[in-house]
């Protein structure tokens, strides 16, 4: 990736926040016809029993991880527009729609930074199973319903590696 | 020629369920009945192969064979001279969208797809589709 300075990489980091939830916004509220709210947070605490969607953007030695936690419910609300209540009664319907808005937002990310002069490439969408000891960069979005209400917890962090 | 939107056959392709559905949905809303699905692109391929589809939405990142490269063998076969072909991807980037229509598409929608979007394109496919006799090589920016 290109070398930023100090000054380049918070103002890179603002715009991320900025794209990422700004592209959340959207494809919530174009796909569902649901507004959201977004939160900020440091924290990163899904709900039980979360259907959660990780994508990867690398280039070359670098990447970043785009994790998108669903609380059931949320999914649920959203996803019965288009599905009868048997089909939602099965756990494929969930991780599909959990991927593909991830599919979605994360390649709205990539066109932004590719803009920027980034060369940024991006793994299909894929359901996260079991524990997983992430280490760089991590975007970590937790989608929850709270009284009818849908919110998008933000939270950017930097996990290093062993190499620092 | 055709008169409704329910003369026309379409083909919706896309590995996700949920684009499919939402697809179908807003197509239905606007008078589209005759609607057969495929989940990537070798069933498309299939699909193609003895469909007579007359417009077929295609996403382009789909595992087994993607999008373009389905879009690029039709293209290649005379059989699909009057065949619309809308891509419908997440891809948002200039350059693929020129590479979509450089290929044969008719179309490019970039997901998330709107209603109104989808029903601004629908119109201009249908008009592409009559003019087909006329002018072979239109092609519509969406």
């Amino acid at each position: 990736m290109p070398e930023l300075s100090q000054t380049e990489a918070i103002r890179m980091k603002a715009d991320l926040v900025e794209i990422v939830t700004s592209s959340v916004v959207y494809t919530v509220s174009t796909m569902f016809g649901h507004k959201i709210d977004v939160l900020r947070s440091e924290s990163y605490e899904p709900a039980d029993r979360a259907i959660t969607a990780r994508v990867i953007l690398f280039q070359d030695d670098s990447y970043a991880i785009f994790r998108f936690a669903f609380d059931r419910a949320m999914l649920m609300m959203l996803m019965s527009k288009f599905y009868p209540p048997e089909v939602l009664e099965a756990e494929k319907p969930f991780e599909d729609s959990a991927c593909e808005i991830a599919n979605i937002v994360c390649n709205r990310v990539k066109s932004y930074l590719n803009e920027q002069g980034f060369n940024l490439v991006m793994h299909l969408p894929s359901v996260e199973r079991g524990t997983v000891d992430d280490k760089g960069r991590i975007v970590n979005l937790n989608f929850t319903l709270n009284r009818d209400r849908l919110h998008v917890d933000f939270a950017l962090t930097d996990k290093k590696t062993a190499n620092g | 020629m055709k008169k409704n939107p329910s003369d026309y056959k379409i083909l919706v392709v896309d590995d996700h369920m949920i684009s499919i559905r939402l697809l179908q949905t807003h197509l239905q809303v606007t008078g589209f009945m005759d609607i057969e699905i495929a989940t990537n692109g070798e069933e498309a391929s299939d699909q193609l192969k003895d469909g007579n589809f007359d417009i077929v939405f295609m996403d382009w990142a789909m595992p087994h064979r993607d999008g373009i490269t389905v879009l690029r063998e039709c293209r290649a076969d005379p059989r699909f001279n009057d065949t619309a072909f809308v891509m419908v991807s997440a891809e948002a980037q200039r350059k693929n969208i020129i590479e979509a229509l450089a290929a044969g598409a008719t179309a490019y929608i970039v997901k998330p797809l709107s209603q109104d979007e989808l029903k601004e394109t629908v119109a201009k496919v249908l008009k592409w589709l009559e003019n087909r006799s006329v002018d072979s090589g239109n092609m519509v920016n969406a």
